[in-house]
């Protein structure tokens, strides 16, 4: 079964071809990431996946739903869950409450059985601690799980991104650079945990700088120009598509990143 | 720990009530009627502040939920003989209806248009009730029965105050739940980054429309409980100076907090009782103009001195206090969150 096929997606910002007649196919249980100089798109393609930006033309479907033009929470709730390349924490609420709101689809009580509190309301609450406290502890929130979100250093800041998502349960996941800022070793431990979560059956969209990161735990890459997919293949097969030599890796320092 | 803090909460509401009747009959000024308005608008702007806290935008319409609540009280109880019980509860059921509908049709927009929607709303919801036979026009209509649940009677202005505030003890709980559950939760996050709660699923149209029914609810409620009370009602009760005066309530109690209504309406109707006895004292022969004066620079002042009204001040005073002690090291480094951890989220229930 294909998880997400996307049909010559486009999206135009005034004369910029952000994204253009990308036919995307991912099937599930894998990493693909998602790689191009900055400005390629790649943000944009998340952004229309997720409902976020309405395309231009061109259709998404997942999990056999033709899910283009849906709003973004009822896209959320079939399966889909992200994270941001600039960071979109909950301020005000501590880490625990973000990752609580990220298992949010799974949650099946209203105003009316909070405001009575009606059982309805208890077992969500539970259901919403439960999912939470396992999305921290897989990456290695626990200890900082009252603290509040945005007051913790830079690099767990991104792991609450993860859990939040995480929590989800997703059936497709979009990381949107979940190590841009991070050290080696902070990086190291992300890319662990990411194929951690895959190992676990977690389909994974990747995009993502730190180049040797990429070719060493995805499965597939998918390189793009100017909006347009240049390549699409094993990492080794990509690394050498001359095609991406010049339009990427050869004249871009960042590959050495 | 919440649980046990919150039935003292409520231990200690439940004594404040016939505490606040004997210092009436001890204030010259003060009389049960006061602390009976006082609870009526408290438990009307608990909605309020529900509302306000949680879509970030002002409601100028709320008068027209509390009237609705008054009408269909007035009419069903006086011109239909229903039971004062089944004519409230339908006055919340067509508030929550007409609640969902504007809501619906609001959220749905971005940007501020709860402010104008509603207060459209409100002046064709005034100008019904002043034209409509049913509601008596301009002059309004009587004949509205005393409050009597069963055999209990409801006829001095004491036991009206005490049911009230009673209900305003529920009113306060019920919003906490609200506060306190995924909605509660989706919605503060949604006030930080709307992108990433709809993300993570959360309906925000839908959680916010679900908000502001629950807060028509409070002030139909109160609506029908002041119809009962007053036993005649006209028009210019639910006009746009009360949904003002609630506003009023609901911002200087503050925002931030289930209890602001509470203190804001205690603040309130205080004020304008003190000016009322005050100001004669000091202005030889002072009208009515002269309270006024008084009365908006009270608020001004208030204002100014508490941005987030007088409930957050208090509670983060008493916050601040406690959690000095509990929890060291954990104050908030980042440099956008100056505030105590807490207040981080402003202008939102807690
Ligand atoms: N909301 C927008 N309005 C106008 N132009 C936009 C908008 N979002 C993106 N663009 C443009 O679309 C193009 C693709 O941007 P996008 O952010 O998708 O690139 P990216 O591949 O994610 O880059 P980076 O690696 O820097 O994150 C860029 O030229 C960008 O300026
Ligand atoms: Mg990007």
């Amino acid at each position: 079964m294909t998880l997400l096929a996307t049909h010559r997606l486009s999206k135009d910002f005034g004369g910029v071809h952000a994204v253009r007649d990308v036919d995307l196919v991912v099937e599930p249980g894998a990493i693909t990431a998602v790689i191009g100089p900055n400005g390629a798109g790649k943000t944009s393609l998340f952004n229309l996946l997720c409902g976020v930006l309405p395309p231009s033309s061109g259709r998404i479907s997942f999990l056999d739903n033709d899910v283009t033009g849906w709003s973004v929470s009822r896209i959320a709730a079939l399966g889909m869950a992200r994270t941001f390349q600039n960071l979109e924490l909950f301020r005000g609420l501590t880490v625990r409450e973000n990752v609580q709101v990220g298992a949010h689809r799974h949650l099946h009580a209203g105003v009316v059985s909070a405001a009575l509190r009606l059982p309805r309301h208890g077992r969500a609450e539970r259901e919403a601690s439960r999912r939470a406290d396992q999305a921290c502890e897989r990456l290695g929130l626990s200890e900082v799980r009252d603290r509040l979100a945005t007051a913790l250093p830079y690099g767990l800041q991104r792991r609450v991104e993860l859990a939040r998502a995480v929590a989800a349960e997703p059936k497709l996941l979009l990381l949107d650079e979940p190590m841009a800022g991070l050290s080696g070793g902070e990086a190291a431990t992300v890319a662990e945990m990411v194929s951690g979560l895959v190992a676990d059956g977690l389909t994974v969209l990747l995009v993502e700088h730190h180049m040797d990161t990429v070719m060493r735990v995805s499965d597939r890459v998918v390189v793009m120009n100017f909006g347009e997919v240049l390549a699409d293949g094993a990492p080794a097969a990509v690394q050498a598509d001359p095609a991406v030599i010049e339009a990427y890796l050869g004249s871009d320092d960042e590959g050495a990143a | 720990m919440s649980r046990i803090r919150a039935l003292a909460a409520g231990l200690v509401f439940l004594a404040v009530g016939p505490l606040l009747l004997l210092l009436a009959e001890s204030v010259p000024f003060l009389l049960a009627s006061n602390l009976v308005v006082f609870a009526l608008f408290a438990l009307a702007a608990t909605g309020l502040v529900l509302i306000m806290g949680f879509s970030g935008q002002v409601s100028l319409g709320h008068a027209a939920f509390y009237g609705i609540g008054a009408y269909s009280t007035a009419i069903l109880t006086a011109d239909a003989g229903w039971s004062p019980l089944l004519a409230l509860l339908v006055g919340m059921v067509v508030s929550g209806l007409v609640a969902a509908v504007l809501g619906r049709a609001v959220f749905r927009l971005s940007g501020h248009f709860l402010a104008m929607a509603t207060l459209a709303f409100g002046l064709f919801y005034f100008y019904l009730i002043s034209f409509l036979d049913i509601t008596g026009g301009n002059g309004g209509r009587g004949g509205i029965p005393k409050l009597a649940l069963g055999s209990f009677e409801v006829l001095t202005d004491e036991r009206m105050f005490l049911l009230v505030w009673l209900l305003l003890g529920l009113g306060v709980l019920v919003a906490r739940n609200v506060v306190r559950s995924a909605t509660g939760r989706a919605l503060r996050a949604t006030g930080s980054s709307e992108v990433a709660a709809a993300c993570s699923g959360v309906n925000i149209v839908r959680a916010k429309v679900g908000v502001f029914v629950v807060g028509a609810l409070y002030a139909s409620l109160a609506g029908s409980l002041y119809a009962h009370w007053v036993t005649y009602i006209a028009p210019d009760a639910f006009g746009l100076l009360t949904s003002i005066e609630f506003l009023v309530i609901a911002t200087v109690g503050g925002l931030g907090t289930v209890w602001g209504a509470v203190v804001g309406a205690a603040f309130v109707v205080g004020i304008s009782e003190l000016t009322r006895e005050v100001v004669p004292l000091f202005v030889e022969g002072a009208t009515g103009s002269y309270e006024t004066v008084a009365y908006g620079a009270a608020l001004i002042l208030v204002l100014v001195v508490f941005h987030k009204g007088i409930a957050d001040a208090v509670l983060d005073t008493v916050r601040r206090r406690s959690s000095s002690a509990r929890v060291v090291g954990e104050v908030d480094a980042t440099p956008d969150s100056a505030a105590p951890a807490e207040t981080g989220v402003q202008r939102q229930v807690r």
